[in-house]
């Protein structure tokens, strides 16, 4: 039977770099560096409408490598992303383009 | 009756003063969670002193680069959940349970169409905002 409290899939760290190329390649939304703040980055998504978007600033961690869960969660919820789409597009960038685990 | 010198305290900044915090310990994530009520900005830390500075940083930047974008609305677009309100509420009731935080300035060229609400004849203009930081559950020892 199913639990009524079962909860969503849980998004994991990630490298910056990781979140950085999930999130261009699949949903169009690209890293801008926060001038001077070394941690800081602010994910924008291109518009069709051409009209501007804030995006959201965040900081990592880690010296700037690493990417907290709970900010991955908050860009999925600015940029209307399902945590279920965003854990298969990440399956899909390790996997790598030949759908073959990466080491 | 309220007449025209009421009405110069209302600014377009009026939602963000203060920028309500709330503070817990975010036990699935082992984290500190320090986020913004009103604008739903986000940061995390190991410990909660470390999250209050983070968490300043970022709300005046974010304040900044809206007032320049001219896009107040885009900032409170997406607010904190409404559980986050109900806790900074509960935490209000209890003395000393919200500190007042940091004061930070929110700077920025302010566009043709908000100097009139803001109240100011400047093309740049400084305005101090406080932060109130309600502290929820810490990590257990």
């Amino acid at each position: 039977m199913p639990r009524e409290d079962q909860k969503q899939p849980r998004v994991p760290e990630l490298e910056l770099s990781v979140a950085v190329r999930l999130f261009k390649d699949r949903y169009s939304i690209f890293l801008e560096p926060v001038p001077g703040k070394a941690y800081s980055v602010r994910f924008k998504q291109l518009q069709r409408s051409g009209e501007p978007k804030l995006g959201v600033q965040g900081m990592t961690h880690n010296k700037g490598t690493m990417i907290n869960p709970r900010f991955i969660l908050q860009i999925l919820e600015r940029f209307d992303i399902s945590v279920p789409d965003f854990l298969e597009g990440l399956a899909l960038v390790k996997k790598g383009p030949q759908g073959v685990e990466k080491k | 009756m309220g007449g025209p010198s009421t009405l110069t305290k209302i600014t377009t900044l009026k939602p963000l003063d203060p920028l309500k915090v709330f503070l817990e310990f975010d036990p699935e994530y082992q984290v500190y969670v320090a986020q913004c009520l009103q604008t739903g900005h986000l940061v995390t830390a190991d410990d909660p002193k470390m999250a209050k500075e983070m968490i300043a940083e970022l709300l005046e930047d974010e304040v900044s680069f809206a007032v320049k974008a001219n896009d107040l609305s885009s900032l409170l677009s997406h607010p904190a959940p409404m559980e986050l309100f109900f806790k900074f509420e509960v935490a209000n009731q209890v003395p000393g349970a919200v500190e007042d935080g940091p004061t930070i300035r929110v700077s920025g060229a302010v566009p043709q169409e908000l100097r009139m609400v803001v109240g100011q004849d400047y093309r740049s203009v400084e305005v101090r905002t406080e932060i109130k930081i309600a502290t929820g559950r810490s990590k257990a020892a």
